[in-house]
């Protein structure tokens, strides 16, 4: 109890009556008692001691052992009972204010008494952060029209108190807002954290998810969430055409007659579905496989990520000698991978890319408008 | 007590220093206006910490993947449950300058709007940078004084991030976190310049979510003080407008005036150099006090007595143009019919600025 009375005296009455106003006449006598901008501005060291001790942040800077104790609820009584011992407010300014102190209270002993009061804290549950909030006037509103408790159902019209009673109010109000921003502050870094993870996230699904084509992005994006802070994390493959190799030889054991020959691929349907960093996705599309030579091959094609892609052709009509032509298809992103494609291949590779884009998209079968 | 600004972009690219013109635009009014305290105090810089928040990189990383072309962007999406054939038929027939502005600009609101994976980025993004910056900022029990300045397809991507961040908690490892949510944290201040919010809307509606003042009604509300401005001649927020009925005193709507300085009059430095605009904005994040009422009708009378360009014919003409372009808008409710707008409008702008040359 002698901690309750120690922090009450430093928020008493008398010491708010004794504290001069400040010099910054450009502001009226409201912003002077009741915006933080003005009142934090204040040099404290020119106050006496008694009206130093009432200063927002030098009630606050009395809080600090006991925040960093994590003592609340004993702040909580230290304060009613401040409250509680003031006789400068008018009564019905100061019975809200005081319901709106035990309302701040009973949060802070529900969360001490629930089974894990940490994990509370930590997710910012249980506690009204910002019940103690001065909202300033609108640029177009009188300068007096400070309000307190504006979304409480008794707000506190700040510019009709007598002065003393005023700053008796907001210096309170924000010695409480600074130890209520305080309390919050684990939450907000864990909150904050969270975001920053799932940018990361964004990050990597960016720079190294399989590209899509607008209406991969269109179909994706119709089951998608817009309102998720994670990107996702299955995606469809939908006639997706790209530049491949296929490799063949005429028997397993003849590999020394491997042959290569480039190949638009089209992958009709597939799927794939990423790791939870995003950083990494496997997945499975059908294939279709239209090599220089123009026999249409159709198979199955694996996703490996950032690696590439490989599959099999497993279909086509048989040629001449009477063979079906099977055949390996490697992206040209693995086909480097494994191969060390040389740079002046790279660069042909990226032009005809977007080349072939193009012309491929205008043979594709369009649905009536 | 730190008081935060932070400055949301529009359409097209910007540099990183992007926010620099706006703010100068902002920052020099004192001077430039004679709004003698804040000259006297050191300015708009020592007052307030601008933030600029930019994601026209994620809609440059997708244009990049597939050029900029309507083949490749719609292609398919029209058969796919994009709705882009009002938009595509229209830039088949738009003129070469349309189709300029449509590639360089209006082609965000189409990927904002009609990509959901897009819109999630783009919202992600702009949650994380403004939390990373209040987190930091707020340490130690620190009251921070935070605001909002958005302008064109900004108002609806702060908005849809400051509707999320206040409204929905955040998925953590130990459950739900209500620590950025109405009720934890309150913006002081929502600046929309040119408020397309409403006809890009989707989810959470802009009436309905908790960007509103505490004067629109009961429920949460996660801003002090919600400020729109549109000027005379700006088609933009003309489509399905941002009009909210009720909200009370602490909704503030600036319609400013016919000043047509300099053609594109949709631009964020347009809309700033306006009294009409900057005060309200300057005496919001600062103080009533940093512009007397007398500084403020002074700076009303300079800024109407500026010359507009310096082509009579070319501005009638333009005006003309906008009226009819505004017209037409306002007869539109969806997000074709801003984008087909706001194209014609700034081809008619660019068009008259070459000619006035």
């Amino acid at each position: 109890m002698r901690a309750v009375r120690r922090l009450a005296a430093g928020l008493s009455a008398a010491a708010l009556a004794l504290a001069p106003r400040s010099a910054a006449l450009a502001q009226g006598p409201v912003a002077q008692d009741c915006d933080y901008r003005v009142v934090s501005a204040m040099d404290t060291a020119a106050l006496g001691a008694a009206a130093r001790g009432a200063h927002p942040d030098v009630a606050y800077a009395g809080m600090l052992p006991r925040i960093a104790a994590g003592e609340w609820l004993v702040l909580a009584d230290s304060l009613v009972a401040d409250v509680a011992a003031e006789t400068r407010i008018p009564a019905p300014a100061w019975e809200t204010f005081r319901r709106q102190l035990q309302a701040l209270r009973d949060e802070l002993a529900f969360v001490a008494a629930s089974a894990d009061p940490a994990r509370l804290r930590t997710l910012a549950r249980g506690v009204t952060l910002e019940r103690f909030r001065i909202t300033p006037p609108t640029a177009v509103e009188p300068e007096s029209a400070y309000v307190l408790f504006v979304r409480g159902p008794e707000p506190i019209a700040l510019g009709a108190l007598p002065g003393p009673a005023r700053r008796a109010l907001c210096w309170r109000a924000m010695a409480i807002g600074r130890m209520l921003a305080a309390y919050g502050g684990l939450a907000r870094a864990e909150a904050t954290a969270a975001l920053q993870a799932a940018a990361r996230q964004w990050d990597a699904y960016g720079e190294t998810g399989y590209s899509q084509y607008p209406w991969e992005l269109a179909i994706n994006g119709a089951r998608f969430d817009a309102s998720a802070i994670a990107p996702p994390r299955t995606q469809l493959v939908v006639l997706h055409p790209a530049l491949a190799l296929e490799l063949s030889a005429p028997a397993l054991d003849e590999l020394e007659r491997l042959e290569r020959t480039d190949a638009i691929t089209v992958e009709p349907i597939g799927i794939i579905r990423y790791t939870a960093s995003r950083r990494m996705y496997y997945g499975l599309s059908a294939l279709v496989s239209l090599p220089g030579d123009g026999r249409v091959g159709t198979g199955l094609l694996a996703h490996l990520g950032t690696y590439g892609q490989v599959g099999a052709v497993l279909f086509r009509a048989r040629d001449e000698t009477g063979s079906r032509g099977r055949s390996v298809v490697v992206s040209a992103d693995l086909y480097q991978f494994l191969a060390g494609m040389p740079a002046a291949i790279r660069d042909a590779r990226t032009r005809a890319l977007g080349t072939l884009r193009d012309s491929l998209l205008a043979r594709l079968p369009t649905a009536p408008p | 007590m730190p008081s935060i600004l932070f400055v949301v972009h529009g359409m097209g690219r910007h540099p990183v220093d992007w926010a620099g013109q706006a703010v100068a635009r902002l920052a020099g009014a004192a001077e430039a206006y004679g709004y003698s305290w804040l000259t006297e105090h050191g300015g708009l810089d020592r007052h307030v910490a601008v933030v600029p928040v930019r994601y026209d990189d994620i809609f440059d990383r997708y244009l990049g993947q597939w050029g900029s072309s309507a083949e490749a962007l719609g292609a398919r999406a029209r058969e796919l449950g994009v709705d882009l054939a009002g938009i595509l038929g229209w830039l088949e027939r738009a003129d070469e300058t349309e189709r300029n502005v449509f590639w360089t600009h209006l082609v965000d609101v189409v990927l904002y709007r009609f990509f959901s994976i897009v819109t999630a980025e783009v919202r992600l993004r702009v949650r994380e940078a403004i939390a990373t910056t209040l987190e930091a900022a707020g340490r130690d029990g620190q009251l921070i004084g935070a605001s909002v300045l958005a302008h064109s397809l900004g108002t609806a991507v702060a908005h849809d991030a400051l509707a999320l961040l206040g409204g929905q908690p955040i998925p953590t490892p130990h459950g739900p976190s209500e620590a950025w949510m109405a009720g934890s944290f309150t913006f002081a201040n929502l600046f929309m310049c040119a408020n397309v919010s409403r006809v890009l809307e989707t989810e959470p509606k802009v009436y309905r979510s908790v960007v509103h003042p505490p004067t629109a009604g009961p429920g949460p509300s996660y801003v002090d003080a919600y400020y729109d401005f549109r000027h005379r001649f700006d088609p933009f927020p003309v489509v399905r407008p941002f009009a909210p009925v009720g909200w009370g005193a602490r909704y503030v709507r600036v319609e400013s005036g016919e000043q047509v300085l300099d053609f594109n009059v949709h631009t964020l430095e347009h809309y700033l150099e306006d009294p009409r605009v900057h005060v309200p904005i300057l005496r919001a994040l600062v103080g009533r006090w940093a512009v007397t009422d007398a500084e403020w009708e002074a700076a009303r009378r300079t800024y109407d007595a500026k010359p507009q360009p310096p082509c009579a014919r070319e501005l009638l003409s333009f005006k003309a143009t906008a009226a009819r372009i505004i017209a037409l808008a306002g007869t539109g409710a969806d997000p074709t019919a801003l984008v087909i707008a706001g194209a014609q409008f700034l081809a008619a702008a660019r068009e008259a600025a070459d000619a006035c040359r």
